[in-house]
């Protein structure tokens, strides 16, 4: 599974095969991103100026104003809250996880966590664990201090054994 | 006195008179404000990222769609890919693309003379390079120069429903350059953002001394057109024929036009090229002011 070849794209966005289809790169999701953390991807490929996130960069604080100013239909307008975001998933690497390791008792991602509490919850109170309601915003992948977290695009994840 | 002598002195008078005619001022005000108006525009996308990012966000977007103020805007050719590819009607694309043709049918193609910062960069190329002979004298008629787009556009549509991904935005220079200073925040990027199809193209420009894009290639162009030409009594250049004062052979409009147009007609120059620039109208301000802007 390569992670690299779908970008993670901003909330909202419709299917990737259908998100390539109407996305006509009018840049107006980049625009009103506070955060300037839709970026309009390069190359001169089939995905030339198409927006994504770089979680390692800057990741996607879910303030959703980009779904709705969409007017090609490719973010849908009606996703404005934080949990229908659906852009991916967030993937624990257990093996660099402070936590999981054993040497240091460290909360990071569950404290900077958009949906804590719901995305990730403290497992026996003390080990961060990722459910199904994560939305894949990024934040976790760019707060951890050891790269213990990789944000995974929602099509990449379909492809998952 | 002869007759020979009485004609040639009427004539002297017609082509004094002709010459004291001054332009209307709404006229010279026209050809005034336009380049300004045009860096303006350029400058609007160069801050808009800084400003969006500062978190003034009344106006964003590129000159693929944009949102003024609420106000939507978009190239028609944007909102048509979407249709032709993937069959979904974007209202908001649409509604913005009615606007820019309502805009294009009334006042004809002042986009391209007046907002299109590639437009302002070909022309600025050809005002440098026109010191020299052109590589080549347009041979194309203007009507076929448009057919030519016409049919490039129809097989950009084609390659879009094809390839599945709207390939006429790769084609589209004003959109490339409105998005580019987007892309300065994404490092590298800048030197491919600014450097692919604009500079390729007015690379050319600058080497045949021809407007080669605005002419016969600008796909964003041909909606533009067509919506021009529904029109005929619209916005546009206007010739009065018994005003004009030129000695046969020498037309300072037709070497003024930097699309190579012959604006002498009583409809002006045809609606469909025609960007309104009216360099034309100011050329022929300094002879007899035949021809005009307007209604």
């Amino acid at each position: 599974m390569n992670f690299g070849v779908l970008p993670l794209r901003p909330p909202g966005a419709v299917k990737e095969a259908d998100f390539l289809r109407r996305c006509v790169q009018c840049g107006q999701c980049a625009h009103v991103c506070p955060w300037q953390a839709v970026r309009m991807e390069g190359g001169i490929g089939v995905r030339r100026n198409t927006p994504m996130i770089r979680p390692l960069e800057t990741p996607c604080w879910l303030c959703m104003k980009c779904p709705p100013i969409c007017p090609s239909g490719a973010l849908e307008n009606s996703v404005t809250a934080m949990e229908k975001a659906n852009m991916g998933r967030a993937v624990m690497l257990k093996d660099r996880c402070h936590n999981f390791v054993g040497d240091i008792m460290c909360w990071t991602c569950y404290d900077r966590c958009p949906l804590r509490g719901t995305a990730i919850v403290l497992e026996n109170g003390v080990l961060p664990t990722l459910t199904d309601q994560c939305v894949g915003c990024g934040v976790c992948e760019y707060v951890c201090p050891v790269k213990a977290l990789v944000t995974v695009p929602r099509e990449a994840l379909s492809h998952a054994p | 006195m002869l007759p020979e002598a009485r004609r040639v002195e009427a004539a002297d008078t017609a082509s004094a008179g002709a010459r004291r005619v001054k332009p209307a001022p709404w006229n010279v005000w026209y050809v005034r404000l336009r380049r300004p108006v045009q860096f303006i525009v350029a400058l609007l996308f160069v801050v808009l990222p800084w400003a969006n990012a500062q978190g003034w966000t009344r106006i964003y977007g590129s000159l693929f769609a944009m949102n003024i103020y609420g106000l939507p805007l978009a190239d028609p050719l944007s909102a048509l890919q979407v249709l032709v590819i993937d069959g979904h009607v974007a209202v908001r694309l649409w509604t913005g693309a009615a606007l820019v043709l309502l805009m294009a049918c009334a006042l004809g193609r002042v986009f391209c003379s007046w907002l299109c910062p590639y437009g302002l960069l070909s022309e600025l190329v050809y005002a440098l390079r026109r010191r020299l002979p052109p590589l080549f004298s347009e041979s194309m008629t203007a009507r076929r120069a448009y057919w030519l787009r016409i049919a490039l556009c129809a097989a950009g549509l084609v390659a879009a429903f094809a390839c599945a991904f709207p390939v006429l935005q790769r084609f589209s220079m004003p959109g490339e350059l409105s998005l580019a200073p987007l892309r300065v925040l994404d490092g590298w990027e800048i030197g491919m953002a600014l450097l692919l199809p604009p500079g390729a193209a007015l690379l050319a420009e600058g080497i045949s001394g021809r407007r080669l894009w605005c002419r016969y290639l600008c796909p964003q162009s041909v909606f533009l057109a067509l919506a021009a030409q529904c029109f005929p009594g619209g916005f546009g250049v206007r010739w009065d024929s018994a005003r004009c004062a030129c000695p046969h052979g020498d037309h300072p409009c037709l070497r003024a036009c930097s699309l190579g147009l012959a604006p002498r007609h009583i409809h002006g120059p045809p609606r469909s090229e025609c960007t309104q620039c009216a360099q034309c109208v100011r050329a022929c301000a300094e002879r007899g002011a035949a021809l005009r802007i307007g209604l």
